[in-house]
């Protein structure tokens, strides 16, 4: 068998040898191929030199400043809050705390307002109730004890009947 | 910094890729971690783009407007493969894109010749060559690379692409595969082709040597 009359897969599968990227049964086969044809083998030397004229091509590097400019690009690019990535998780685990704080100030300031508005409305019903013993405190602050009042009271001396 | 860890796939082995981690830094802000990517990817970005398009200016773009893409990309980035495996798909798209707008006309800019030191109009050298400027083993070596640059301006793009990441990226089957698109059987295919084609164009030339 020469070369050329070899089925098409081998023929194919010597550039894959000589990558690697074959299995076991193919390797096996192709190598006993290559044993017996020496037109294989130069075909396959061929491929082989060939495949590493590559390494003559040239490799040419980035301009100094090019590194500069792309970084300069980027910054063009429009960006969002870096915790805010479209990766609903994340948005959730972002969201629910500051909700939560939202929703507890919230929730304090109207207890705050209901506790003291009580408060103060309890405060000023209990000065209205007793308006007419503070509008004369300066007087009754004199008399001592509220026993004496009720003294003179029985005593009859402010009933008009002595 | 420590390593992200993606709480849902801890172990995954892509995680060990220090580009992944340096991605999924950029992702939370980190613009020291891109400009590492770029850094360490500008230059291999520049060389496969320069042998696709013959230009250096056209390859600097190209490479450019790569990481651009990368950039955008970052916030919704979910690393599924090596790095290297994902920037060069964007890089395979960015090489279709740009040979859709130009069709199928190629040229060579004239800074091919300015900043290329191996590469020369055939004429000059010649010229070169006799009037003994230059040594006959670089001589040797230019006219090898003229050769070898000949023959892969003959391969079609996609084989040229996969002949380019195989060769100087050490990229797997698989790993062409996922790049290009296609299946690892296609890509040996692929190659098959390409590389007989390369063979038969450097035949007589190798012979002569």
């Amino acid at each position: 068998m020469t070369g050329n009359d070899y089925p098409s897969h081998i023929h194919e599968n010597l550039v894959a040898y000589l990558d690697g990227e074959l299995t076991e049964p193919q390797t096996r086969a192709v190598e006993k191929a290559l044993s017996a044809d020496p037109s294989l083998r130069q075909r396959l030397a061929a491929l082989k030199q060939t495949w590493q004229m590559l390494d003559t091509l040239p490799h040419p590097q980035a301009t100094g400043a090019f590194t500069q400019q792309t970084m300069e690009t980027v910054q063009f690019v429009p960006r969002s809050h870096p915790q805010l990535k479209s990766n609903w998780r994340t948005r959730w685990q972002f969201l629910v705390p500051r909700a939560g704080f939202v929703l507890g100030l919230t929730i304090s300031a109207a207890l705050g307002f209901l506790v003291t508005n009580r408060w103060s409305s309890d405060e000023a019903t209990l000065l209205l109730h007793d308006y007419s013993v503070i509008r004369q405190l300066d007087g009754l602050s004199e008399i001592g004890s509220t026993e004496f009042l009720q003294e003179l009271d029985k005593s009859g001396l402010f009933d008009g009947s002595q | 910094m420590q390593p992200v860890i993606d709480s849902e796939n801890p172990n995954a082995a892509y995680l060990q890729d220090p580009h992944v981690q340096l991605m999924l830094r950029t992702q939370q802000g980190d613009d020291q971690a891109f400009e590492q990517l770029v850094t360490a990817y500008q230059d291999r970005l520049i060389g496969i783009f320069y042998h696709m398009a013959s230009d250096r200016s056209v390859a600097e773009d190209l490479a450019q407007d790569v990481f651009l893409r990368v950039f955008r990309a970052r916030e919704t980035y979910t690393p599924t493969a090596k790095f290297s495996t994902w920037l060069f798909r964007i890089a395979n798209n960015a090489a279709s894109n740009q040979r859709r707008n130009r069709g199928r006309r190629r040229e060579r800019s004239l800074n091919l010749q300015e900043s290329n030191p191996f590469s020369s109009r055939p004429a000059e050298r010649l010229l070169a060559e006799k009037s003994k400027l230059m040594p006959a083993r670089m001589a040797a070596t230019r006219e090898a690379c003229d050769q070898v640059r000949e023959a892969l301006d003959s391969l079609g793009d996609r084989q040229r692409m996969a002949i380019l990441l195989h060769r100087f990226e050490g990229m797997s089957y698989a790993d062409i595969g996922d790049a290009m698109d296609m299946t690892a059987a296609a890509v040996k295919s692929l190659l098959s082709r390409a590389r007989e084609s390369l063979r038969i164009k450097l035949e007589s030339y190798v012979q002569r040597q």
